[in-house]
């Protein structure tokens, strides 16, 4: 007589497609003439693939415009390699970029860009759920001269910036308009930054340059002066007023679009 | 924990409810007056933030929240998932809720989650197996924990006695409550050809604490469960039947796909309480209650539809991509 474990291995691994729907009627629980319910099992099988298909699709819906026709063929193989392991739904979708890296080679040559799209998709379903609290307080004016060397900013707690070596927002722009993403792009490192917004819960996505990328990556330990000299001097051929300037710009547009949630004394 | 009759004894009476749905939190918040009570998956908010944690702390702020579970998989001969049961234990713990439920099935195997609702055995190890859990279950989260009768679409092998017999069975063994869900009695009554009022004869109605109610799909064949249509008579038939022979503490309208006008679903849970206040006059007044509904139960036909069913579109709010 076959296990209650026994049984429900075959029976997850039958609907999980790891092994034939034939293969349960090996099962010693099956009463003598008893058929294994193939046509139930089969039904079950089908309903859980789509439940994959649907839940990995709606979060990577650019990846599933790249590869159209293969896309489908791709979730499978990728449910195979990396079964869902956690009771999270939107967790079984967690590790398609890892799989597009590592399981992907023909894809990649491609769409050499594959694998940092999927990380891009991602990143934003982690941010809209994140389960981290932003308190937005308010500012000091710039204009204030002993604010802007005491005082820094406060990044948003859920911002993470990327790096690839591809244009990922371009490409993701050009999938939102509905062509040239089968066109060749060439590796052109890009930044992103993005974080989730206090109030609408959105994602933002922000497109940084070389300079606002340090300038960002380095804001959380910075003073406003300290911000507006590190500008100067990754700027050496620049009027350093004109640099002062657009960086006050740069600042107070980061806590309009709350990518700054507050400030903080310098040394606290 | 005291005998769980004695504990239903202690447990509101929440009404009639709804369950609360991303696509729907706008307006079901709205209509306090109408609906008393929410249900939630818990999934959809255990550890998140963003806008999930902005509708739970709304609807917790207008509504009494009991949570329907998916994923505790009480069936699977894995262990309990502990960082489940602690995130769990922590949303109950928020929404202060009077008791919680999940499903009479299996989710996971080995670590994997199918995320769907799997049928178990209809064995005596089975039912061993899930009275331990569940007990264990109950001990950590510290409320009253309720069980469901899912649909199923497959003869599970292994399995020694009826559906009703199974449930009954877990529920003297565990000493939970349940939560009868009339649909998945009636659905399961066409496709496995039995009677859904002997079905409920059979069961320990008396330990039953919330009711589902929802409407199904009637395919070419198979009965799908789907929660995406209007309910049939004949479930809301049952319903009055269950409601006239015991004291639950509330009855809930599930709907989670293919969605009406929102004035459609409310009619629909005024409907469930002018049941519900009938019910209620005739325990009152000790008439006798509606004798059974003949049914005939068909064979059981074959069906692969193209849509998901309850389960998978209940899983389908925990995926808010599109903030």
């Amino acid at each position: 007589m076959s296990s209650l474990r026994e049984i429900e291995n075959t029976l997850t691994s039958i609907l999980m497609e790891r092994q034939p729907v034939e293969s349960a009627q090996s099962l010693s629980c099956l009463l003598e003439d008893e058929k294994f319910d193939t046509e139930g099992a089969r039904l079950y099988a089908r309903l859980i693939g789509y439940g994959h298909n649907d839940v990995i699709s709606s979060i990577y819906p650019y990846c599933a415009k790249v590869l159209n026709r293969s896309w489908e063929r791709t979730v499978k193989q990728y449910v195979q390699v990396f079964p869902p392991d956690h009771f999270h739904l939107n967790s079984s979708a967690r590790r398609f970029p890892r799989f597009v890296s590592e399981n992907c080679h023909e894809l990649l040559e491609k769409w050499p860009y594959l694998a940092e799209l999927a990380d891009y998709e991602w990143l934003e379903m982690e941010l809209l759920e994140a389960d981290t609290a932003i308190s937005v307080t308010s500012k000091t004016p710039l204009s204030d001269p002993h604010a802007f060397v005491t005082l820094g900013p406060v990044t948003n707690p859920t911002l993470k910036v990327r790096t690839y070596k591809y244009p990922i927002q371009q490409i993701v722009d050009l999938i939102e308009g509905g062509k040239g993403f089968r066109k060749k792009f060439r590796p052109e490192q890009s930044h992103v930054a993005m974080y989730r917004d206090p109030h609408s819960h959105k994602v933002r996505i922000v497109d940084l340059d070389d300079n606002a990328q340090i300038l960002l990556s380095e804001a959380d330990r910075s003073s406003y002066g300290d911000i507006a000299r590190r500008a100067v001097e990754l700027n050496p051929k620049r009027d350093p007023q004109l640099t002062v300037t657009d960086v006050i710009e740069l600042i107070e547009q980061f806590h309009d679009i709350n990518l700054f949630v507050g400030e903080r004394k310098i040394g606290t | 924990m005291p005998d769980f009759l004695d504990t239903k004894k202690l447990l509101p009476n929440l009404g009639i409810g709804l369950g609360l749905r991303r696509e729907l939190a706008s307006q079901t918040l709205e209509n306090r007056s109408r609906i008393d009570w929410l249900e939630l998956i818990p999934e959809n908010y255990m550890g998140l933030g963003g806008a999930c944690r902005e509708r739970l702390e709304s609807a917790r702020e207008k509504f009494p929240l009991v949570t329907h579970g998916i994923n505790l998989s009480i069936g699977s001969t894995d262990d309990l998932n502990s960082e489940y049961l602690s995130k769990l234990k922590k949303l109950l713990d928020f929404t202060d809720s009077p008791w919680f439920s999940d499903h009479l099935c299996f989710t996971s195997f080995d670590g994997i989650y199918m995320h769907d609702l799997l049928p178990i055995p209809r064995s005596k190890e089975a039912i061993k197996l899930i009275a331990e859990k569940v007990k264990r279950v109950q001990g950590t989260v510290g409320r009253p924990f309720l069980l469901e009768n899912i649909s199923y679409y497959m003869n599970v092998p292994g399995s020694q006695m009826s559906d009703s017999q199974f449930l009954a069975e877990v529920a003297e063994k565990a000493d939970c409550g349940l939560l009868l869900d009339v649909n998945n009695v009636y659905v399961n009554s066409l496709n496995h050809g039995f009677d859904p009022f002997q079905y409920v004869d059979q069961i320990p109605l008396e330990r039953t604490v919330q009711i589902h109610v929802a409407g199904h799909k009637q395919g070419t064949d198979y009965v799908i469960d789907t929660h995406g249509s209007a309910v049939v008579e004949p479930v809301f038939e049952l319903l009055r039947y269950v409601l006239e022979r015991v004291d639950v503490n509330g009855v809930m309208l599930e709907r989670d796909q293919n969605f009406p006008e929102f004035e459609e679903i409310l009619s629909e849970v005024d409907h469930i309480r002018k049941i519900s206040q009938a019910a209620t006059r005739v325990k009152q007044t000790g008439a006798l209650p509606t004798a059974a509904c003949h049914v005939n139960p068909q064979e059981r036909k074959r069906e692969f539809p193209d849509t998901g069913r309850k389960e998978l579109t209940e899983v389908k709010h925990a995926r808010v991509f599109s903030a």
